[in-house]
């Protein structure tokens, strides 16, 4: 490819930059979106149809080795929340969970499409902890609506996220597991309600609903699933203006002298031709890992600690999962293996409440069997013990009785949870792979305690369930909503981008992921949350600019 | 021709003559039959007749041979009485880590893997789960019935219906 010019180049083509890409095509910008995965063909490279499908996972051959977790001791005297189902290592370091691809981790994602609470803008007025975001839910609420609207989210309203229409799609019915544990919380006067799902519960704009075969994990066949290969993108690139390139990873971004940015460097990695591309505007869209790998690794006259890293922040205050789940079996056979992936959540815990005796929120939520327990071959290989007839007679009796219930908490930014560059090791490209040092600290182990008890309770109100072990973040560390790493904020001393995602040290680069995300939401997933600031952003983009 | 090489030329074509009757084949075919039976047994499902173990031509794979083996005449040799070989002691105390020989210990794992693997991601294995299973290759058909008889249905065999215009054409 020689070296071309475009409006906008867009780095990275998941949740954020998909948005901001349909969006300025939409406007009349050309644009490019550079994407160092593949671009997945359903009918090609997803497996369900294949006897061995639940062994066959499309994405992780394609993730490259771009991040190495720093082994840390998590703090003691919590041995209780240590995962029982899996080996469970003696030193715990962060492990990225994404997929890379064009669509990025909406790949993979469950679907899940939360809008965060409104009190989730302002942890530190209202609570005294964390900080408050620059914008708040009354200003994204319109963005989120749209998003909603592109999306086809299917859900029920709830007066926790104030709306003004009602989701484009109706609930998901609740799996019967999940009907199972709804009565046990409402014994306990708690409310299990549907998920709120970009997934489709009924047929829309020329797209089929979901069949319920719980394989969005492995990539959805049907197209039901609003992963933005499929309900983003093609808008975009219907226009003629948006042009997706796969398999080329940016290596490098260069300044001119008046300090905006003039190229990138990108490389093809099949042919490992290097090439230029020149912008008016650059976005940064490739996750909270690689985007500030990128920028520390373009450091240069004027950014000697890395590009748009004045305030000294960019790969700090990494926030991952804090998360436990309950894996039991209930006493009849449920279909478990069937439905949408995460169906059911549970609010009553999101809000922070001090009385508690924690003043951080959580959502609890049932799935009924995890995406990696789905088939019976993996029942009968990891939970089912034993040798034959014994073992035969589990998997008969337990197969399709088998589900998890969880709970998922936001984790506080913290300076010292950050990446940094590896100088002593790169990825297959040249480029320092990001060494990623987070640890747990007592609060975190304190919110594993409480998700973990009141998970317990409810299956104590439910009944009827047996309780096989847990997987915990505690020791094994499965990063899918980590955030945080180039924060958005008023002032350019203490954030890295400002409340339209424009970095505050360089006019023309711009951050649509969750590198830009102040907080994690109280446990509700960030992927609409990436969406909604992107749309926000690009509109502000496309309005200032034009074309 | 010496008397030495005329001997030699006699030894490789009788092996030749062997190995066409099948004859050379036998111990690998017995050894296979072996595996497949304690792999029946592994899982329980010993009235079936189902083969587990397929033995491929390289790397690992055509070392599990030599291992599986190895185990089946283990428990053959240790565990055999006059009515047969018992494996469910030989399964009790294989779970209660008491079996002592080292390559049986070592490869142990592999084989329960390998014998669950590839009972239960074939249809007779789906069966006992009581799984619906995989969708049916017949998209169409399904996705006929699905409009016209089925409409509630909801297995995933329906997602296929976008896949029949390129993965199976190749097919």
């Amino acid at each position: 490819m020689r070296d071309a010019e475009y409006d906008a180049l867009i780095i990275g083509s998941g949740a954020g930059g998909s948005v901001a890409a349909t969006r300025l095509a939409l406007a009349g910008w050309k644009v490019l979106v550079l994407e160092q995965g593949l671009r997945f063909d359903p009918a090609r490279d997803y497996h369900l149809d294949e006897r061995d499908w639940e062994f066959k996972d499309p994405f992780v051959p394609h993730i490259p080795d771009t991040c190495n977790g720093v082994p840390s001791r998590p703090p003691s005297g919590f041995d209780h929340l240590r995962s029982t189902l899996e080996s469970s290592p003696s030193l715990r370091a962060f492990h990225y969970a994404r997929a890379c691809g064009v669509g990025g981790s909406t790949l993979r994602y469950q679907g899940e499409a939360h809008r965060f609470p409104p009190y989730a803008f302002s942890m530190k007025s209202r609570y005294g902890m964390d900080v408050d975001w620059p914008v708040t839910y009354e200003e994204l609420a319109p963005f989120y609506a749209e998003m909603e609207v592109r999306l086809g989210v299917a859900g029920e309203s709830h007066p926790l996220f104030p709306r003004a229409s009602p989701y484009p799609n109706p609930p998901h019915p609740l799996s019967p597991a999940s009907r199972r544990i709804a009565v046990g919380c409402s014994r306990m006067g708690l409310h299990l309600g549907p998920n709120t799902l970009a997934i489709l519960s009924r047929p829309y704009r020329n797209r089929r609903p979901c069949v319920y075969c719980k394989m969005c994990c492995r990539g959805c066949m049907v197209g039901d699933k609003s992963s933005a290969d499929v309900a983003i993108l093609p808008v975009g690139e219907k226009t003629g203006r948006l042009h997706v390139r796969p398999q080329t990873v940016a290596t490098r971004i260069k300044l001119n002298k008046t300090g905006r940015v003039s190229s990138v460097l990108a490389l093809d990695t099949e042919t490992g031709q290097e090439f230029l591309v020149r912008a008016d505007a650059v976005i940064l869209s490739a996750g909270a890992i690689e985007t500030p790998r990128l920028l520390l690794h373009s450091a240069q006259s004027g950014f000697p600690q890395g590009l748009a890293n004045r305030s000294g922040l960019v790969g700090k205050n990494l926030m991952e999962n804090i998360y436990i789940g309950l894996l039991f079996l209930f006493d009849e056979k449920l279909e478990t293996y069937k439905g949408v992936p995460i169906d059911s959540r549970l609010l009553d815990f999101v809000k922070p409440d001090p009385d508690r005796g924690f003043p951080r929120g959580f959502v609890i939520a049932s799935m009924g069997a995890p995406d990696y327990l789905q088939g019976p071959a993996a029942f009968a290989l990891w939970i089912a013990p034993g040798y034959g007839r014994a073992h035969r007679q589990f998997v008969e009796k337990h197969y399709g009785a088998h589900a998890m219930i969880y709970g998922i908490a936001e984790q506080g930014p913290r300076e010292g949870n950050a990446l940094t560059l590896d100088s002593e090791d790169k990825d297959p490209w040249g480029v320092p792979k990001a060494r990623v040092d987070t640890r747990l600290n007592i609060e975190d182990c304190t919110l594993l305690e409480l998700m973990r008890r009141q998970c317990s309770h409810i299956l104590e109100a439910t009944g009827g369930t047996t309780l096989l072990g847990q997987y915990s973040a505690y020791d094994i560390s499965r990063a899918t909503h980590a955030v945080g790493t180039a924060r958005m904020g008023t002032h350019e001393e203490d954030s890295v981008v400002d409340t339209f995602c424009r970095c505050h040290d360089i006019p023309n680069l711009y951050i649509m992921d969750g590198s830009v995300l102040p907080t994690q939401g109280c446990g509700c997933s960030p992927s609409l949350t990436i969406q909604t600031l992107a749309l926000r952003a690009a509109e502000k983009m496309a309005s200032c600019h034009g074309v | 021709m010496t008397r030495r090489a005329f001997l030699g030329y006699a030894l490789l074509a009788l092996c030749s003559f062997k190995t066409l009757l099948g004859c050379g084949r036998s111990r690998t075919a017995d050894t296979i039959e072996r595996i497949n039976v304690m792999m029946r047994h592994m899982v329980g499902v010993e009235d079936r007749d189902v083969a587990l173990f397929r033995p491929a031509e390289s790397g690992l794979e055509s070392q599990k041979t030599a291992w599986y083996g190895e185990i089946a005449d283990y428990v053959v040799r240790h565990y055999a009485d006059q009515v047969g070989v018992d494996y469910e002691r030989f399964f009790t105390q294989a779970a209660n880590h008491q079996v002592k020989n080292p390559t049986v210990s070592f490869a142990l794992d592999m084989m329960r893997a390998d014998a669950i693997t590839a009972f239960y991601t074939s249809p007779e294995g789906w069966r006992i789960a009581g799984y619906q299973g995989p969708p049916v290759k017949s998209t169409w058909v399904h996705f006929i019935l699905r409009k016209t008889v089925y409409p509630s249905c909801n297995l995933p065999c329906h997602a296929l219906i976008d896949r029949m215009s390129s993965k199976h054409q190749d097919d």
